[in-house]
């Protein structure tokens, strides 16, 4: 069993001072013909989809055609339209020395620039496909 | 590309809050309507132009270098995200 154990971001405080819960991330590396990006992802059971991307992800997806079209909901933003596109993904450590294949995600791109944003999210559809634990300090994963 | 001036109409209400929004935003009357109007011909434009992602292509089409927009998260997480060309 591999095991990849990532520490949590810490998120600072509210408007009144009060510390916000800190923010549990895991790295990545998603892959398709055009190109390869990899970086950290926040853990976000309130989303629906696999990955939602920024745009460096975006950018790695250039020239394909999606998959197909669909509304799904983002925590924040509630209902958009995204394009869905498919892309290997790879658990790495913070350091990308060590790699492991997750398989195939989905990718849900949305079709307006302003629902795009910095951070990249994964979603319940990989989410439920993975053992976690999660403490407070570290995610870990089982595979 | 350069610019050219231009005079245009519009109701004194729709003026009235074209002026709110620029000085809430510190931004100038011309740029909103230039970005209203980008919209609005990126709305119109037919489909055969386009490429995928489609959001890439907007950014493309508008020429918007950075997305502004108040429903964006601001950034929590320190790690950068690189790509590589394969």
């Amino acid at each position: 069993m591999r095991k990849f154990r990532y520490v949590y971001e810490p998120d600072g405080l509210d408007e009144e001072g009060i510390k916000i819960p800190d923010i549990p991330v895991i790295y990545l590396i998603l892959e398709t013909s055009r190109g390869r990006a990899r970086g950290p992802a926040v853990l976000d059971t309130g989303f629906d989809g696999g990955i939602y991307p920024n745009i460096q992800v975006v950018r790695i997806l250039e020239g394909i055609e999606p998959l197909t079209l669909k509304r799904l909901e983002h925590p924040i933003y509630g209902y958009v339209e995204c394009e869905v596109y498919k892309a290997k993904a790879f658990l790495s450590t913070p350091n990308f020395s060590e790699t492991t294949s997750i398989g195939e995600v989905k990718i849900y791109v949305p079709t307006e620039p302003e629902y795009l944003s910095d951070e990249v999210l994964v979603g319940r559809e990989i989410l439920n496909n993975l053992k976690i634990e999660l403490d407070g300090r570290y995610a870990t994963i089982k595979l | 590309m350069g610019s050219k001036k231009i005079s245009i109409s519009i109701p004194e209400e729709l003026l009235s809050e074209l002026d709110s929004l620029a000085e809430k935003e510190g931004v100038s009357r011309s740029r909103i309507i230039r970005e209203a109007l980008n919209s609005y011909l990126l709305r119109r434009a037919p489909v055969k132009a386009k490429e995928y992602p489609t959001v890439l292509w907007k950014i493309k089409v508008t020429g918007a270098i950075r997305l502004r927009s108040p429903q964006r998260v601001r950034k929590r997480v320190r790690g950068e995200w690189i790509v590589e060309e394969i």
